[in-house]
């Protein structure tokens, strides 16, 4: 027979980790983090109007075989499941969340077309960033938690749909390839 | 004591007379420090940088992960042996709250994986082995491990899993558990993407672990130089051994009659086979120790065997089951066939010290040709205001004392006889401690007055 005592402590003790769990969920949860976006403001400037928006999208596999966006294989062109699951909540449709998030539209397509910036957003998904940005007297951490637990069509997903939405098609280069599987798995295993 | 035995424990003088869990200011600062150190790697994931908060149900299930991942460190601490705990508290209860705490961390674990399958169900594919999510896999692994590490202890006998198989294995999977939680919080990113805070949750597991290395490794080592020698071993009155032993060239060992000690018998000072017994030897003799073992399983079944000059290692004493640890004017000693054992070292030792104290032994047993040390007690108990109540199960014809169990009918004119600063002292089958505890408290005998140690080993 156990000793009721030690019982009763226990579970007086668990009663106590419960809920502390839930008052660091529920300020956590409501908590912007300390993302800084100082440095990517600037991105933000960028006119639409510098980008030919009148050039048709030319959409290619890496097999060559070229196709509309909507005919990119299932996998990369998927739907904005995974975005809206895991993106959304900081991101929102695109735009600037205050000093919490940069805006995605413009953004993604510029970072896409500065050089090896490609391979810079595959990496970014996976491996996230961490990085400090002086503001005066203080420093404040740039974050992205890495997402390296999607699945290599998940990630190529969500590049994909960010890369499209919200008019960010109409700036893509005429020659901007989608984001498959394959390519995303071999820059994982590069990594 | 013998593992199969239940006591529950007395806290030592010097702190109060007797510990009620959660009233004494030692189990107060147990239990703080406890919550403490469970807390303390949720607290290092929250310290910045943070990444923007998610919804209310995914911060939940990262929390209660980060409790668990603390608990599991924690349960190193709670077998480690620490006297500074384990004497003020009393062994058992930290045992005790070993097992639980390691239950609690299970349900957490499961409560943990549920809460992120519920609120996202495409988590469940990060169950599927091998996946290719290393987030996932790990925190797999560290599930199946703590539910084999569960199950191995549950159901050990129904599984003939002896018990230094179970000790060994025990102690491989709590280190797998612990290695694949924090390699999961690792891998899963979303808290320990921050170089410094996945180092300093690695080095806060590697400490817990670095207990139990100690106490396999590094404390063997040490009582190479203090081994024992077995100077004989005399059969006793029921199936009973008493085993005695010498230190090889230092003092000896000083304890507290009650107490009790893990041995390891003609083994290897790192050996998994070790097995806890009470002293049963006078205290004022640390260089002849003592121990009274009943022929009770595997180990014990061989202890008629062991030879003179068998090298023997003694890990004590532990434990706070002894009069020594409060203050008393009389004792009432009830002890339950092996139970004997401590109380016959508490005996000798008043003998021994000349202490004018009056004992009472109330000794249960099947019947009198079984009861070890019987004539050895009634001897020493001869004093004015001592007395020797021999309790049978089985009575022998003419037989004109107590018969049965410790019943109320026993206890009542005991209590009565020893009104005053009397200390009771009962060890024994579990069933039968909590009888007379129950009696005893029904003659109102306060709780602070019973001393007992319940213990139960898997």
């Amino acid at each position: 027979m156990r000793d009721i005592r030690v019982s009763a402590s226990s579970a007086a003790v668990v009663a106590i980790l419960l809920a502390v769990a839930a008052g660091v969920a529920w300020s956590r949860s409501h908590d912007s983090g300390n993302v800084i976006t100082g440095e990517l403001s600037s991105a933000d400037s960028i006119s639409p109007a510098a980008v030919d928006s009148t050039a048709p999208i030319a959409v290619t596999h890496d097999s060559g075989i070229a196709g509309n966006v909507a005919d990119v294989d299932g996998s990369a062109a998927a739907d904005s499941a995974v975005y809206n699951r895991d993106c959304r909540g900081c991101h929102g449709a695109g735009e600037a969340r205050g000093r919490r998030t940069p805006a995605l539209r413009v953004l993604a397509v510029t970072l896409l077309t500065t050089e090896g910036g490609r391979e810079y957003l595959v990496d970014f998904m996976l491996d996230g960033r961490v990085r400090a940005v002086d503001k005066g007297n203080v420093t404040y951490r740039n974050t992205h938690p890495p997402f390296d637990e999607l699945t290599n069509a998940e990630v190529a997903s969500v590049l994909n749909y960010m890369l499209t939405a919200w008019g960010n098609d109409k700036l893509l280069p005429g020659d901007w390839r989608a984001y498959t599987a394959a390519e995303v798995g071999r820059r994982r295993r590069a990594g | 004591m013998q593992m199969f035995y239940h006591f529950t424990k007395l806290a030592p003088i010097r702190h109060t007379l007797h510990v009620q869990f959660m009233h004494s200011p030692a189990s107060r600062l147990f239990v703080g420090l406890y919550v403490v150190l469970t807390l303390a790697p949720l607290a290092i994931a929250l310290t910045p940088p943070l990444a923007p908060g998610a919804e209310l149900w995914l911060e939940f299930a990262l929390a209660i992960g980060f409790i668990a991942l603390g608990q599991l460190a924690a349960q190193f601490g709670l077998i480690a042996r620490f006297q500074q705990i384990s004497q003020p508290l009393g062994i058992d209860r930290v045992m005790q709250w070993h097992t639980q705490m390691g239950l609690v961390a299970a349900l957490i674990v499961a409560a943990h994986v549920v809460i992120l399958v519920v609120g996202q169900p495409a988590n469940l594919r990060l169950l599927v082995p091998f996946s290719g999510n290393t987030g996932g896999t790990t925190g797999l692994l560290a599930l199946l491990s703590m539910l084999l590490l569960i199950a191995l202890s549950v159901w050990r006998r129904q599984l003939k899993l002896g018990y230094e198989q179970w000790r060994v294995s025990h102690a491989l999977l709590g280190i797998a558990v612990l290695a694949f939680a924090q390699a999961h919080v690792t891998t899963a990113g979303r808290y320990a993407f921050a170089g410094w805070k996945n180092v300093a949750l690695w080095i806060w597991c590697a400490m817990f672990v670095a207990i139990i290395v100690y106490l396999r490794i590094v404390k063997p080592a040490f009582m190479l130089r203090r081994a024992w020698t077995v100077a004989e071993t005399a059969r006793e009155a029921g199936d009973t051994w008493t085993l005695v032993l010498r230190p090889d060239n230092h003092a000896g060992m000083r304890f507290a009659p009650g107490q009790f000690a893990w041995i390891k018998v003609g083994t290897s000072a790192w050996s998994a086979s070790e097995h806890p017994f009470s002293f049963s030897s006078s205290a004022t003799h640390p260089e002849r120790i003592e121990f009274a073992i009943k022929e009770l399983g595997d180990f014990t079944r061989t202890i008629g065997g062991v030879k003179a000059g068998t090298v023997t290692y003694v890990d004590g004493p532990h434990g706070s089951f002894s009069c020594d640890f409060a203050r008393a004017d009389r004792l009432v000693l009830i002890a339950g066939g092996i139970g004997i054992a401590p109380m016959l070292s508490m005996v000798r030792t008043r003998d021994e010290r000349d202490d004018a104290r009056p004992i009472t032994l109330v000794y249960a047993c099947s019947s009198i040709d079984r009861a070890a040390y019987y004539r050895e007690l009634a001897e020493r108990l001869r004093r004015p205001g001592d007395s020797l109540v021999m309790v049978l199960e089985r009575a022998h014809e003419g037989w004109v004392g107590a018969a049965g169990y410790i019943s109320r009918d026993v206890m009542a004119p005991i209590v009565a006889a020893n009104s005053g600063s009397t200390l009771y002292m009962i060890c024994g089958p579990d069933v039968m401690m909590t009888s007379v505890e129950r009696i005893l408290k029904s003659l109102s005998v306060p709780a602070n007055r019973i001393g007992m140690e319940r213990f139960n080993l898997v």
